[in-house]
């Protein structure tokens, strides 16, 4: 795999939630984190409106109506997974509607020359120039599917990073809609997670060494 | 047309900074949950969102969280591994190893040292429990690489009676639809 300046992982969810009820002492007593994660956890805001905590290894945010958990160290990715999944295994009756899996990379390009013409191959300036000075990639989005597994809407997003200089931002998200009218809350989520995310996560990387190695071929 | 309050939250604690940089908003901007249907999904309120970048639509009607912060520590994963508890022996254990990194190699056993599992994994090491393994570079903030092996262990909750029979349903469908019935 190519090596990244950095990344992260996260799941997403869109639903309604009572953001509360998130807390990392009820995380604890649930046993989905290790007791010393729940009291150490760093605390930003705890209310009715909104969640915000973080502990060493994730990141952790809801709203009325999403919840985040983020991580942005490779080795606790697998963990993110089973603790999204065990929350929402424990709160089977929360209305969750879509979960995104989601994967994020910034990756420092070899050189200057080849960060322009990722640029320029993704987004031919050639289209603008007669009415654009100067025009630049500042966003791309690709909507499709993967090839390699048709489930969920993938989403893959280029920019230039804002973290490193001539570097690029990847983000690839697939996105699972709530599809069985028998299950309102959920229960679905648990699974959903289990059978896509290791799929997810090593398309990321696939996809990472494509766009980048684009200029290059 | 949305209408947005501001709602100060929380400020950031310096403390916070450890692992947690200083995001780049100050605050949150709750939405105002009176002026329309929170539930309804549309193109631009769903999980692609994204975390650290230019936002797809500036008036998306997304809460706006605080970016998420980065971790000044930065993990690079050489090897990993799904490992599961095979045996408990006196000070050690055994595990077959599934290779995470590479699937096609083949599962192998391996013999652990009890003393690798952290303190409050331990109540977890029991046969059957699964495990993950990786093993990698750290580099620090004061710019020291350091080789880390992590192992952490699975933390799932027990499964319901009912999702159990659920379980049991859908393999007895699956096996009727395999049996032509």
């Amino acid at each position: 795999m190519m090596m990244p300046k950095s990344e992260a992982a996260a799941v997403v969810m869109i639903g309604s939630f009572n953001p509360a009820i998130f807390q990392p002492r009820w995380l604890g007593s649930q046993k989905l984190i290790r007791p010393e994660e729940a009291n150490n956890a760093t605390i930003r805001a705890i209310q009715a409106e909104v969640a915000d905590f973080s502990t060493e290894w994730f990141q952790f945010q809801a709203v009325q109506d999403r919840v985040q958990m983020v991580s942005s160290d490779p080795r606790h990715y697998p963990a993110l997974r089973d603790l999204a999944g065990s929350i929402f295994a424990v709160l089977q009756h929360t209305p969750v509607q879509a979960v995104g899996i989601n994967r994020q990379f910034h990756y420092q390009m070899p050189s200057v020359e080849g960060w322009h013409s990722l640029g320029h191959l993704l987004a031919p300036k050639s289209y603008w120039e007669d009415l654009v000075d100067k025009p630049g990639m500042k966003s791309l989005v690709i909507v499709g599917r993967r090839k390699s597994d048709s489930a969920g809407t993938l989403n893959v997003q280029v920019q230039p990073s804002a973290n490193i200089e001539h570097g690029v931002f990847v983000q690839v998200n697939v996105e699972f809609q709530r599809t069985d009218d028998e299950m309102t809350g959920a229960e679905w989520v648990p699974e959903c997670l289990a059978e896509h995310w290791d799929n997810v996560m090593d398309y990321s990387e696939t996809m990472l060494e494509h766009i980048v190695g684009i200029h290059e071929s | 047309m949305l209408a947005f309050r501001d709602v100060i939250v929380s400020p950031y604690r310096p403390e916070a900074d450890v692992l947690a940089p200083r995001p780049k908003y100050e605050q949150f901007l709750l939405r105002d949950h009176s002026v329309s249907s929170k539930m309804a999904p549309t193109i631009n309120r769903l999980p692609r969102e994204s975390l650290y970048e230019v936002p797809l639509s500036e008036d998306s009607g997304l809460v706006r969280l605080p970016s998420i912060a980065e971790s000044k520590w930065k993990v690079l994963v050489l090897q990993r591994w799904v490992g599961r508890v095979e045996r408990i022996e006196d000070d050690n254990f055994v595990a077959v190893l599934s290779d995470a990194t590479n699937p096609t190699n083949a599962p192998e056993e391996v013999e652990l040292d009890s003393v690798e599992v952290s303190p409050s994994d331990l109540p977890l090491l029991v046969v059957g429990a699964i495990f993950y393994w990786a093993i990698g570079y750290c580099d620090t903030p004061g710019g020291q690489r350091e080789r880390v092996s992590t192992l952490r262990f699975a933390r799932l909750p027990r499964l319901s009676q009912s999702r159990i029979n659920k379980v049991f349903e859908k393999a007895d469908r699956v096996a009727a639809l395999l049996d032509g019935e």
